[in-house]
Protein backbone atom coordinates (compact mmCIF):
# COMPACT_ATOMS: atom_id res chain seq x y z
CA UNK A 1 0.00 0.00 0.00
CA UNK A 2 1.91 3.51 -1.25
CA UNK A 3 -0.35 5.54 1.10
CA UNK A 4 -0.43 5.69 4.73
CA UNK A 5 -3.64 7.45 5.00
CA UNK A 6 -4.89 3.81 3.19
CA UNK A 7 -3.66 2.09 6.46
CA UNK A 8 -6.48 3.28 8.77
CA UNK A 9 -9.26 1.82 6.21
CA UNK A 10 -12.29 0.43 8.65
CA UNK A 11 -14.11 -2.53 8.92
CA UNK A 12 -15.96 -3.14 6.22
CA UNK A 13 -19.21 -4.98 7.60
CA UNK A 14 -19.94 -2.61 10.41
CA UNK A 15 -23.49 -1.59 10.52
CA UNK A 16 -22.31 2.27 9.81
CA UNK A 17 -20.68 1.35 6.37
CA UNK A 18 -22.34 2.16 3.29
CA UNK A 19 -20.10 0.27 1.28
CA UNK A 20 -16.86 -1.92 1.54
CA UNK A 21 -14.38 -2.73 -1.28
CA UNK A 22 -11.92 -5.71 -0.94
CA UNK A 23 -8.65 -6.28 -2.87
CA UNK A 24 -10.71 -5.50 -6.07
CA UNK A 25 -9.59 -6.32 -9.17
CA UNK A 26 -10.99 -6.01 -12.61
CA UNK A 27 -9.16 -6.48 -16.17
CA UNK A 28 -11.12 -5.68 -19.80
CA UNK A 29 -8.54 -7.87 -22.36
CA UNK A 30 -4.81 -7.03 -21.63
CA UNK A 31 -5.86 -3.85 -19.76
CA UNK A 32 -5.88 -3.96 -15.40
CA UNK A 33 -7.82 -1.37 -14.61
CA UNK A 34 -8.25 -2.45 -10.92
CA UNK A 35 -5.60 -3.40 -9.46
CA UNK A 36 -6.33 -4.41 -5.88
CA UNK A 37 -8.72 -1.08 -4.42
CA UNK A 38 -9.58 -1.31 -0.58
CA UNK A 39 -12.64 1.37 0.10
CA UNK A 40 -14.79 1.88 2.89
CA UNK A 41 -17.63 4.09 2.62
CA UNK A 42 -19.86 4.90 5.99
CA UNK A 43 -23.31 5.48 5.55
CA UNK A 44 -24.21 9.21 5.07
CA UNK A 45 -21.29 10.37 3.55
CA UNK A 46 -20.07 12.56 0.24
CA UNK A 47 -17.50 10.57 -0.83
CA UNK A 48 -15.50 11.57 -3.95
CA UNK A 49 -13.30 9.45 -5.87
CA UNK A 50 -10.74 11.53 -8.09
CA UNK A 51 -9.06 10.79 -10.97
CA UNK A 52 -7.94 11.19 -14.49
CA UNK A 53 -9.71 9.78 -17.79
CA UNK A 54 -9.20 5.77 -17.89
CA UNK A 55 -8.38 5.48 -14.69
CA UNK A 56 -10.92 2.94 -13.85
CA UNK A 57 -12.97 5.17 -11.23
CA UNK A 58 -16.59 4.24 -13.56
CA UNK A 59 -15.59 1.43 -13.15
CA UNK A 60 -14.73 1.21 -9.58
CA UNK A 61 -18.83 2.23 -8.98
CA UNK A 62 -20.33 0.14 -11.31
CA UNK A 63 -18.96 -3.11 -9.19
CA UNK A 64 -21.18 -1.31 -6.35
CA UNK A 65 -24.45 -1.41 -8.94
CA UNK A 66 -23.09 -4.72 -10.23
CA UNK A 67 -23.20 -3.61 -13.91
CA UNK A 68 -19.87 -4.50 -13.82
CA UNK A 69 -18.60 -7.72 -11.72
CA UNK A 70 -15.19 -8.28 -10.10
CA UNK A 71 -12.78 -10.44 -11.55
CA UNK A 72 -11.50 -11.16 -7.96
CA UNK A 73 -11.73 -9.62 -4.70
CA UNK A 74 -15.36 -8.81 -2.75
CA UNK A 75 -17.66 -6.14 -2.61
CA UNK A 76 -19.73 -5.28 0.45
CA UNK A 77 -23.19 -3.09 0.13
CA UNK A 78 -24.88 -1.95 3.09
CA UNK A 79 -23.09 -5.28 5.07
CA UNK A 80 -24.01 -7.70 2.45
CA UNK A 81 -21.27 -9.61 0.49
CA UNK A 82 -22.61 -8.98 -3.10
CA UNK A 83 -19.73 -10.14 -4.98
CA UNK A 84 -21.60 -13.17 -6.69
CA UNK A 85 -24.95 -12.12 -6.72
CA UNK A 86 -26.86 -13.43 -9.86
CA UNK A 87 -28.68 -10.40 -12.03
CA UNK A 88 -31.57 -11.46 -9.98
CA UNK A 89 -29.97 -11.13 -6.62
CA UNK A 90 -29.13 -7.92 -7.75
CA UNK A 91 -32.48 -6.41 -8.39
CA UNK A 92 -32.82 -5.95 -4.40
CA UNK A 93 -30.04 -4.20 -4.05
CA UNK A 94 -30.07 -2.12 -6.70
CA UNK A 95 -33.55 -1.06 -5.78
CA UNK A 96 -32.15 0.34 -2.88
CA UNK A 97 -29.08 2.97 -4.84
CA UNK A 98 -30.15 5.72 -7.48
CA UNK A 99 -27.20 6.13 -10.25
CA UNK A 100 -26.67 9.32 -11.89
CA UNK A 101 -24.80 8.06 -15.33
CA UNK A 102 -22.19 10.50 -17.05
CA UNK A 103 -24.31 10.87 -20.58
CA UNK A 104 -27.95 10.89 -18.05
CA UNK A 105 -28.85 7.95 -20.07
CA UNK A 106 -32.18 9.03 -20.29
CA UNK A 107 -34.55 6.91 -22.32
CA UNK A 108 -34.77 8.81 -25.54
CA UNK A 109 -37.99 7.42 -27.09
CA UNK A 110 -39.86 8.15 -23.47
CA UNK A 111 -40.74 11.38 -22.29
CA UNK A 112 -39.76 12.74 -19.14
CA UNK A 113 -42.33 11.30 -16.95
CA UNK A 114 -41.76 7.63 -18.30
CA UNK A 115 -38.51 8.28 -17.56
CA UNK A 116 -38.77 9.04 -14.12
CA UNK A 117 -41.66 6.78 -13.24
CA UNK A 118 -39.50 3.66 -14.85
CA UNK A 119 -38.43 2.15 -11.84
CA UNK A 120 -41.69 3.23 -9.46
CA UNK A 121 -43.61 1.14 -12.48
CA UNK A 122 -41.37 -1.96 -12.52
CA UNK A 123 -40.80 -2.12 -8.29
CA UNK A 124 -44.37 -0.70 -6.84
CA UNK A 125 -47.91 -0.67 -8.05
CA UNK A 126 -49.39 2.08 -7.67
CA UNK A 127 -52.04 4.19 -9.37
CA UNK A 128 -51.38 6.39 -12.22
CA UNK A 129 -52.17 9.65 -10.32
CA UNK A 130 -50.21 8.52 -7.54
CA UNK A 131 -46.97 7.92 -10.07
CA UNK A 132 -47.60 10.78 -11.55
CA UNK A 133 -47.50 12.87 -7.96
CA UNK A 134 -43.92 11.37 -7.25
CA UNK A 135 -42.35 11.91 -10.42
CA UNK A 136 -43.69 15.79 -9.81
CA UNK A 137 -42.02 15.26 -6.41
CA UNK A 138 -38.75 14.30 -7.49
CA UNK A 139 -38.96 16.65 -10.69
CA UNK A 140 -39.14 19.54 -8.15
CA UNK A 141 -36.61 17.80 -5.66
CA UNK A 142 -34.27 18.78 -8.62
CA UNK A 143 -35.66 22.04 -9.34
CA UNK A 144 -37.53 21.06 -12.47
CA UNK A 145 -41.64 21.33 -12.88
CA UNK A 146 -43.99 21.18 -15.68
CA UNK A 147 -41.12 19.34 -17.87
CA UNK A 148 -42.80 15.72 -17.50
CA UNK A 149 -44.21 15.34 -20.92
CA UNK A 150 -40.94 16.89 -22.72
CA UNK A 151 -38.47 14.24 -24.79
CA UNK A 152 -35.29 14.57 -23.51
CA UNK A 153 -34.41 15.56 -26.61
CA UNK A 154 -36.16 18.50 -26.34
CA UNK A 155 -34.08 19.59 -22.83
CA UNK A 156 -30.20 21.35 -22.43
CA UNK A 157 -27.73 19.05 -21.00
CA UNK A 158 -27.86 20.47 -17.31
CA UNK A 159 -31.83 19.62 -17.27
CA UNK A 160 -31.09 16.25 -18.67
CA UNK A 161 -28.36 15.51 -15.59
CA UNK A 162 -31.23 17.15 -12.92
CA UNK A 163 -33.95 14.60 -14.79
CA UNK A 164 -30.79 11.66 -14.55
CA UNK A 165 -30.71 12.52 -11.14
CA UNK A 166 -34.72 12.48 -10.53
CA UNK A 167 -34.87 9.04 -11.78
CA UNK A 168 -32.61 7.87 -9.96
CA UNK A 169 -34.25 9.17 -6.29
CA UNK A 170 -37.62 7.59 -7.58
CA UNK A 171 -37.57 4.36 -5.24
CA UNK A 172 -36.19 6.65 -2.65
CA UNK A 173 -32.54 5.15 -2.28
CA UNK A 174 -30.46 4.83 0.59
CA UNK A 175 -27.23 5.69 -1.65
CA UNK A 176 -26.70 7.72 -4.53
CA UNK A 177 -24.10 7.22 -7.00
CA UNK A 178 -22.91 10.67 -9.62
CA UNK A 179 -20.76 9.14 -12.40
CA UNK A 180 -18.85 12.31 -13.56
CA UNK A 181 -21.83 14.69 -12.66
CA UNK A 182 -20.63 17.62 -13.89
CA UNK A 183 -18.93 16.56 -17.14
CA UNK A 184 -20.31 18.56 -20.35
CA UNK A 185 -21.69 21.23 -18.23
CA UNK A 186 -21.49 25.03 -17.85
CA UNK A 187 -20.33 26.73 -14.78
CA UNK A 188 -23.48 27.94 -13.79
CA UNK A 189 -25.33 24.58 -14.05
CA UNK A 190 -21.97 22.24 -12.50
CA UNK A 191 -22.52 24.28 -9.28
CA UNK A 192 -26.16 23.66 -9.39
CA UNK A 193 -25.34 19.65 -9.46
CA UNK A 194 -22.92 20.08 -6.50
CA UNK A 195 -26.11 21.90 -4.23
CA UNK A 196 -28.40 19.44 -5.24
CA UNK A 197 -25.75 16.53 -4.38
CA UNK A 198 -25.84 18.57 -1.04
CA UNK A 199 -29.36 19.05 -0.72
CA UNK A 200 -30.36 15.66 -1.40
CA UNK A 201 -27.83 14.22 1.22
CA UNK A 202 -29.42 16.26 3.84
CA UNK A 203 -33.49 16.07 2.65
CA UNK A 204 -32.89 12.12 2.29
CA UNK A 205 -30.12 11.36 4.19
CA UNK A 206 -28.46 9.70 1.59
CA UNK A 207 -25.16 8.31 0.98
CA UNK A 208 -23.81 10.00 -2.04
CA UNK A 209 -20.62 8.21 -4.01
CA UNK A 210 -19.64 10.73 -6.48
CA UNK A 211 -16.51 9.78 -9.26
CA UNK A 212 -15.21 13.35 -10.59
CA UNK A 213 -11.79 15.02 -12.81
CA UNK A 214 -13.74 18.29 -11.20
CA UNK A 215 -11.53 19.48 -8.84
CA UNK A 216 -13.52 22.18 -7.67
CA UNK A 217 -16.65 20.17 -7.38
CA UNK A 218 -14.95 18.00 -5.22
CA UNK A 219 -13.70 20.25 -2.86
CA UNK A 220 -16.53 22.19 -2.84
CA UNK A 221 -18.92 19.61 -1.25
CA UNK A 222 -17.04 16.29 -0.37
CA UNK A 223 -16.53 14.69 2.98
CA UNK A 224 -13.95 12.49 2.25
CA UNK A 225 -11.56 12.25 -0.79
CA UNK A 226 -9.86 9.31 -2.11
CA UNK A 227 -7.43 9.21 -5.32
CA UNK A 228 -7.35 6.61 -7.94
CA UNK A 229 -4.32 6.60 -10.23
CA UNK A 230 -3.37 3.28 -12.27
CA UNK A 231 -5.62 1.57 -10.50
CA UNK A 232 -4.82 1.87 -6.99
CA UNK A 233 -6.09 4.19 -4.63
CA UNK A 234 -2.92 6.31 -3.97
CA UNK A 235 -4.48 8.85 -1.27
CA UNK A 236 -7.87 9.47 0.87
CA UNK A 237 -8.56 11.60 3.23
CA UNK A 238 -10.54 14.75 4.18
CA UNK A 239 -10.57 17.80 1.67
CA UNK A 240 -7.93 19.20 3.82
CA UNK A 241 -5.85 16.48 4.06
CA UNK A 242 -6.15 15.94 -0.05
CA UNK A 243 -5.42 19.67 -0.42
CA UNK A 244 -2.51 20.01 1.79
CA UNK A 245 -0.92 16.41 1.00
CA UNK A 246 3.16 16.58 0.18
CA UNK A 247 2.37 13.34 -1.65
CA UNK A 248 4.23 13.63 -5.51
CA UNK A 249 1.18 11.67 -6.59
CA UNK A 250 -1.60 13.75 -5.26
CA UNK A 251 0.37 16.94 -6.42
CA UNK A 252 0.99 15.97 -9.58
CA UNK A 253 -2.89 15.19 -10.18
CA UNK A 254 -3.85 18.61 -8.52
CA UNK A 255 -1.28 20.20 -10.78
CA UNK A 256 -2.18 18.20 -13.82
CA UNK A 257 -5.91 18.12 -12.71
CA UNK A 258 -5.52 22.22 -12.76
CA UNK A 259 -4.52 21.86 -16.09
CA UNK A 260 -6.86 19.84 -17.62
CA UNK A 261 -9.31 21.94 -15.77
CA UNK A 262 -7.92 24.67 -17.94
CA UNK A 263 -9.03 23.16 -20.82
CA UNK A 264 -12.74 22.90 -19.76
CA UNK A 265 -15.54 25.72 -19.23
CA UNK A 266 -14.21 26.03 -15.89
CA UNK A 267 -11.63 28.10 -17.19
CA UNK A 268 -13.45 31.32 -16.77
CA UNK A 269 -15.50 30.30 -13.53
CA UNK A 270 -12.79 32.42 -11.27
CA UNK A 271 -13.12 35.38 -13.56
CA UNK A 272 -16.73 35.45 -13.46
CA UNK A 273 -16.45 35.21 -9.80
CA UNK A 274 -19.24 32.58 -9.47
CA UNK A 275 -17.29 30.21 -6.09
CA UNK A 276 -17.18 26.56 -6.22
CA UNK A 277 -20.62 24.38 -6.55
CA UNK B 1 -8.66 -11.27 -27.86
CA UNK B 2 -5.89 -11.62 -25.59
CA UNK B 3 -2.74 -13.66 -27.68
CA UNK B 4 -0.77 -16.28 -25.69
CA UNK B 5 1.88 -14.41 -23.39
CA UNK B 6 5.78 -15.26 -25.12
CA UNK B 7 4.12 -16.33 -28.23
CA UNK B 8 4.15 -13.65 -31.34
CA UNK B 9 1.24 -12.39 -32.89
CA UNK B 10 1.49 -15.15 -35.56
CA UNK B 11 -0.96 -16.44 -38.35
CA UNK B 12 -1.78 -19.31 -35.96
CA UNK B 13 -2.16 -17.13 -32.66
CA UNK B 14 -4.60 -14.79 -35.28
CA UNK B 15 -6.51 -17.54 -36.10
CA UNK B 16 -6.91 -19.27 -32.66
CA UNK B 17 -8.26 -16.07 -31.53
CA UNK B 18 -10.47 -15.60 -34.19
CA UNK B 19 -11.86 -19.15 -33.09
CA UNK B 20 -12.51 -17.57 -29.79
CA UNK B 21 -14.28 -15.21 -30.99
CA UNK B 22 -16.52 -17.07 -32.59
CA UNK B 23 -17.10 -19.24 -29.59
CA UNK B 24 -17.36 -16.35 -27.47
CA UNK B 25 -20.67 -14.31 -30.08
CA UNK B 26 -22.25 -18.18 -30.54
CA UNK B 27 -21.87 -18.69 -26.77
CA UNK B 28 -23.32 -15.68 -25.91
CA UNK B 29 -26.52 -15.59 -28.31
CA UNK B 30 -26.91 -18.88 -27.36
CA UNK B 31 -27.37 -17.41 -24.07
CA UNK B 32 -29.79 -14.42 -25.24
CA UNK B 33 -31.85 -17.18 -26.82
CA UNK B 34 -31.93 -19.34 -23.46
CA UNK B 35 -32.61 -16.15 -21.58
CA UNK B 36 -35.35 -14.51 -23.47
CA UNK B 37 -38.14 -17.40 -23.39
CA UNK B 38 -37.45 -17.35 -19.40
CA UNK B 39 -37.47 -13.85 -18.88
CA UNK B 40 -41.38 -14.04 -20.02
CA UNK B 41 -41.76 -16.72 -16.90
CA UNK B 42 -39.76 -14.50 -14.69
CA UNK B 43 -41.12 -11.27 -15.50
CA UNK B 44 -44.43 -11.29 -17.34
CA UNK B 45 -45.38 -10.81 -20.75
CA UNK B 46 -44.73 -7.04 -21.99
CA UNK B 47 -47.74 -6.96 -23.92
CA UNK B 48 -48.19 -3.11 -24.54
CA UNK B 49 -44.47 -3.05 -26.00
CA UNK B 50 -44.98 -5.93 -28.01
CA UNK B 51 -48.09 -4.43 -29.88
CA UNK B 52 -45.14 -1.03 -30.33
CA UNK B 53 -43.04 -3.36 -31.98
CA UNK B 54 -45.26 -5.41 -33.90
CA UNK B 55 -46.10 -1.91 -35.01
CA UNK B 56 -42.70 -0.81 -35.73
CA UNK B 57 -41.85 -4.18 -37.19
CA UNK B 58 -44.23 -5.78 -38.81
CA UNK B 59 -47.06 -3.03 -40.07
CA UNK B 60 -44.37 -0.98 -40.77
CA UNK B 61 -42.84 -3.46 -43.14
CA UNK B 62 -45.95 -3.93 -45.55
CA UNK B 63 -45.10 -1.23 -47.96
CA UNK B 64 -41.99 -2.77 -48.82
CA UNK B 65 -42.96 -6.50 -48.60
CA UNK B 66 -45.82 -5.60 -50.81
CA UNK B 67 -43.77 -3.80 -53.61
CA UNK B 68 -41.06 -6.36 -53.42
CA UNK B 69 -43.36 -9.66 -53.97
CA UNK B 70 -45.97 -7.41 -56.47
CA UNK B 71 -42.78 -6.87 -58.53
CA UNK B 72 -41.13 -10.28 -58.35
CA UNK B 73 -44.61 -11.75 -58.79
CA UNK B 74 -44.93 -9.68 -62.09
CA UNK B 75 -41.26 -10.41 -63.23
CA UNK B 76 -41.52 -14.10 -62.40
CA UNK B 77 -44.60 -14.63 -64.34
CA UNK B 78 -43.16 -12.79 -67.50
CA UNK B 79 -40.15 -14.79 -67.48
CA UNK B 80 -42.12 -17.94 -67.29
CA UNK B 81 -44.93 -17.25 -69.67
CA UNK B 82 -42.11 -16.27 -72.19
CA UNK B 83 -40.07 -19.71 -71.72
CA UNK B 84 -42.80 -22.02 -71.19
CA UNK B 85 -44.42 -20.68 -74.46
CA UNK B 86 -41.38 -21.83 -76.50
CA UNK B 87 -42.38 -25.45 -74.77
CA UNK B 88 -46.50 -24.87 -75.29
CA UNK B 89 -46.54 -25.00 -71.66
CA UNK B 90 -47.75 -21.47 -71.28
CA UNK B 91 -50.75 -22.56 -69.32
CA UNK B 92 -48.56 -23.95 -66.20
CA UNK B 93 -47.24 -20.29 -65.57
CA UNK B 94 -49.65 -19.38 -62.72
CA UNK B 95 -49.00 -22.82 -61.21
CA UNK B 96 -45.09 -21.97 -61.39
CA UNK B 97 -45.78 -18.47 -60.03
CA UNK B 98 -47.66 -19.77 -57.10
CA UNK B 99 -45.83 -22.98 -56.08
CA UNK B 100 -42.70 -20.90 -56.29
CA UNK B 101 -44.52 -17.99 -53.76
CA UNK B 102 -45.36 -20.03 -51.38
CA UNK B 103 -42.82 -22.44 -51.29
CA UNK B 104 -39.71 -20.41 -51.35
CA UNK B 105 -40.22 -17.08 -52.60
CA UNK B 106 -42.44 -15.17 -50.52
CA UNK B 107 -40.55 -16.50 -47.15
CA UNK B 108 -37.05 -15.93 -48.26
CA UNK B 109 -37.87 -12.04 -50.01
CA UNK B 110 -40.20 -11.37 -47.09
CA UNK B 111 -37.21 -12.58 -44.71
CA UNK B 112 -34.67 -10.65 -46.57
CA UNK B 113 -36.52 -7.99 -47.02
CA UNK B 114 -37.07 -7.51 -43.53
CA UNK B 115 -33.56 -8.11 -42.05
CA UNK B 116 -32.74 -5.13 -43.95
CA UNK B 117 -35.16 -2.94 -42.48
CA UNK B 118 -35.58 -4.52 -39.42
CA UNK B 119 -32.60 -6.31 -38.41
CA UNK B 120 -30.71 -2.89 -38.87
CA UNK B 121 -33.41 -0.99 -37.22
CA UNK B 122 -33.38 -3.36 -34.48
CA UNK B 123 -29.40 -3.33 -33.93
CA UNK B 124 -29.00 0.31 -34.34
CA UNK B 125 -31.70 1.42 -31.98
CA UNK B 126 -30.46 -1.61 -29.13
CA UNK B 127 -26.89 -0.59 -30.04
CA UNK B 128 -27.39 2.93 -29.56
CA UNK B 129 -28.79 2.65 -26.25
CA UNK B 130 -25.83 0.08 -25.26
CA UNK B 131 -23.27 2.86 -26.07
CA UNK B 132 -24.92 5.66 -24.19
CA UNK B 133 -25.41 3.39 -21.34
CA UNK B 134 -29.17 2.72 -21.37
CA UNK B 135 -29.13 -0.21 -21.38
CA UNK B 136 -27.23 0.06 -18.26
CA UNK B 137 -29.49 2.55 -17.25
CA UNK B 138 -32.53 -0.45 -16.93
CA UNK B 139 -29.95 -3.14 -15.35
CA UNK B 140 -29.15 -0.37 -12.75
CA UNK B 141 -33.11 0.70 -11.61
CA UNK B 142 -33.88 -3.44 -11.64
CA UNK B 143 -35.30 -4.34 -14.56
CA UNK B 144 -34.32 -6.73 -16.98
CA UNK B 145 -33.29 -5.11 -20.62
CA UNK B 146 -33.75 -8.97 -22.08
CA UNK B 147 -37.14 -8.55 -21.14
CA UNK B 148 -37.54 -4.64 -21.81
CA UNK B 149 -36.11 -4.77 -24.94
CA UNK B 150 -35.24 -8.03 -26.20
CA UNK B 151 -38.37 -10.09 -25.57
CA UNK B 152 -41.11 -7.89 -27.54
CA UNK B 153 -39.08 -7.40 -30.50
CA UNK B 154 -38.75 -11.08 -31.06
CA UNK B 155 -42.32 -11.99 -30.03
CA UNK B 156 -43.30 -8.96 -32.57
CA UNK B 157 -40.62 -10.37 -35.55
CA UNK B 158 -41.65 -14.24 -34.91
CA UNK B 159 -45.63 -13.40 -34.79
CA UNK B 160 -45.34 -10.68 -37.60
CA UNK B 161 -43.02 -12.57 -40.28
CA UNK B 162 -45.46 -15.35 -41.01
CA UNK B 163 -48.39 -12.90 -41.72
CA UNK B 164 -46.01 -10.35 -43.77
CA UNK B 165 -45.03 -13.84 -45.99
CA UNK B 166 -48.39 -14.58 -46.72
CA UNK B 167 -49.26 -11.15 -47.71
CA UNK B 168 -46.12 -11.44 -50.22
CA UNK B 169 -47.38 -14.55 -51.30
CA UNK B 170 -50.72 -13.01 -52.32
CA UNK B 171 -49.33 -10.44 -53.89
CA UNK B 172 -46.43 -11.91 -55.94
CA UNK B 173 -49.11 -14.15 -57.39
CA UNK B 174 -51.91 -10.88 -57.84
CA UNK B 175 -48.39 -9.42 -59.70
CA UNK B 176 -48.42 -12.56 -61.75
CA UNK B 177 -51.51 -12.31 -63.04
CA UNK B 178 -51.10 -8.62 -64.03
CA UNK B 179 -48.50 -10.04 -66.56
CA UNK B 180 -50.16 -13.61 -67.05
CA UNK B 181 -53.64 -11.89 -68.58
CA UNK B 182 -51.28 -9.90 -71.36
CA UNK B 183 -50.41 -13.27 -72.34
CA UNK B 184 -53.44 -14.35 -72.44
CA UNK B 185 -54.06 -16.57 -69.36
CA UNK B 186 -57.67 -15.28 -67.66
CA UNK B 187 -58.46 -14.86 -64.26
CA UNK B 188 -60.07 -17.97 -63.83
CA UNK B 189 -57.53 -20.08 -65.32
CA UNK B 190 -54.56 -18.48 -63.35
CA UNK B 191 -56.44 -19.05 -60.01
CA UNK B 192 -57.48 -22.82 -60.97
CA UNK B 193 -53.86 -23.47 -62.01
CA UNK B 194 -52.57 -22.48 -58.66
CA UNK B 195 -55.02 -24.25 -56.08
CA UNK B 196 -54.63 -27.01 -58.37
CA UNK B 197 -50.79 -27.44 -57.58
CA UNK B 198 -50.47 -25.33 -54.62
CA UNK B 199 -51.39 -27.75 -51.46
CA UNK B 200 -52.03 -26.24 -48.03
CA UNK B 201 -48.97 -28.24 -46.93
CA UNK B 202 -46.56 -26.33 -49.54
CA UNK B 203 -48.55 -23.25 -47.69
CA UNK B 204 -47.92 -24.48 -44.17
CA UNK B 205 -44.13 -25.17 -44.97
CA UNK B 206 -43.26 -22.01 -45.99
CA UNK B 207 -44.52 -20.18 -43.08
CA UNK B 208 -43.36 -22.57 -40.69
CA UNK B 209 -39.94 -20.86 -42.15
CA UNK B 210 -40.99 -17.66 -41.66
CA UNK B 211 -41.54 -18.51 -38.43
CA UNK B 212 -37.89 -19.06 -37.46
CA UNK B 213 -36.73 -16.78 -40.10
CA UNK B 214 -38.54 -13.88 -37.97
CA UNK B 215 -37.41 -15.60 -34.82
CA UNK B 216 -33.19 -15.30 -35.98
CA UNK B 217 -33.62 -11.63 -37.59
CA UNK B 218 -34.77 -10.25 -34.68
CA UNK B 219 -33.07 -12.28 -32.46
CA UNK B 220 -29.63 -11.18 -34.28
CA UNK B 221 -30.22 -7.74 -34.29
CA UNK B 222 -31.15 -7.75 -30.69
CA UNK B 223 -27.70 -9.77 -29.56
CA UNK B 224 -25.55 -7.41 -31.98
CA UNK B 225 -27.21 -4.16 -30.60
CA UNK B 226 -26.81 -5.19 -27.02
CA UNK B 227 -23.30 -6.35 -27.73
CA UNK B 228 -22.42 -2.88 -29.19
CA UNK B 229 -19.31 -1.03 -28.26
CA UNK B 230 -17.38 1.64 -29.29
CA UNK B 231 -19.72 4.52 -29.63
CA UNK B 232 -21.21 5.50 -32.92
CA UNK B 233 -18.65 3.60 -34.81
CA UNK B 234 -19.06 0.29 -33.27
CA UNK B 235 -23.29 0.82 -33.97
CA UNK B 236 -22.47 1.29 -37.72
CA UNK B 237 -20.21 -1.93 -37.63
CA UNK B 238 -22.88 -3.87 -35.25
CA UNK B 239 -25.51 -2.87 -37.56
CA UNK B 240 -24.02 -4.17 -41.12
CA UNK B 241 -22.81 -7.25 -39.20
CA UNK B 242 -26.76 -7.88 -37.82
CA UNK B 243 -27.93 -7.72 -41.81
CA UNK B 244 -25.19 -9.67 -43.01
CA UNK B 245 -25.37 -12.48 -40.49
CA UNK B 246 -28.88 -12.01 -40.66
CA UNK B 247 -29.41 -12.62 -44.61
CA UNK B 248 -26.96 -15.41 -44.47
CA UNK B 249 -28.63 -17.49 -41.74
CA UNK B 250 -31.75 -17.22 -43.88
CA UNK B 251 -30.50 -18.28 -46.70
CA UNK B 252 -28.69 -21.11 -45.31
CA UNK B 253 -31.14 -22.56 -42.71
CA UNK B 254 -33.53 -22.16 -45.75
CA UNK B 255 -32.10 -25.22 -47.54
CA UNK B 256 -31.68 -27.15 -44.28
CA UNK B 257 -35.58 -26.24 -43.21
CA UNK B 258 -36.67 -27.16 -46.69
CA UNK B 259 -34.85 -30.32 -46.61
CA UNK B 260 -36.32 -31.36 -42.67
CA UNK B 261 -40.04 -29.76 -43.68
CA UNK B 262 -39.49 -32.50 -46.87
CA UNK B 263 -38.76 -35.22 -44.51
CA UNK B 264 -41.85 -34.89 -42.34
Amino acid sequence: MRSSALSGVEPVNGDDVFVGLENLHKSFGPNHVLRGIDLSIPRGEIFTLLGGSGTGKSVMLKHIIGLLIADSGRVHVEGRDVTQLSERQWVEVRKRIGYVFQGSALFDSLTVLDNVAFALREHLDLSRAEIERRVAACLEAVGLTGIEHHMPAELSGGMRKRVGVARAIALEPTAILYDEPTTGLDPANAKRIGQLIVSLRERLQVTSIIVTHDLELCFAISDRVALLRAGRLVAQGSVEEIQSSTQPEVREFLAGGADLEADSVWLGKGEEGTDGA
Amino acid sequence: MTSIAGVADGPIVRLGNRVLSILDEVGQFTLLSLRTPRAIVRRGFPLREVFVQFESIAARSTTIVSITALFTGMVLALQTAESLTRFGAKPYTGSFVGLAFVLELGPVLTALVVSGRVGAGITAELGSMAVTEQVDAIRAMGADPIQKLVLPRVIAGTLGLPMLAMLANILGMAGGLLIASQYGIGANFYYQSIIRVVELENLMSGLVKTIFFGWTITMVGCHMGLRTTGGTVGVGISTTRAVVVSSISVLVSDFFLSKILMLL
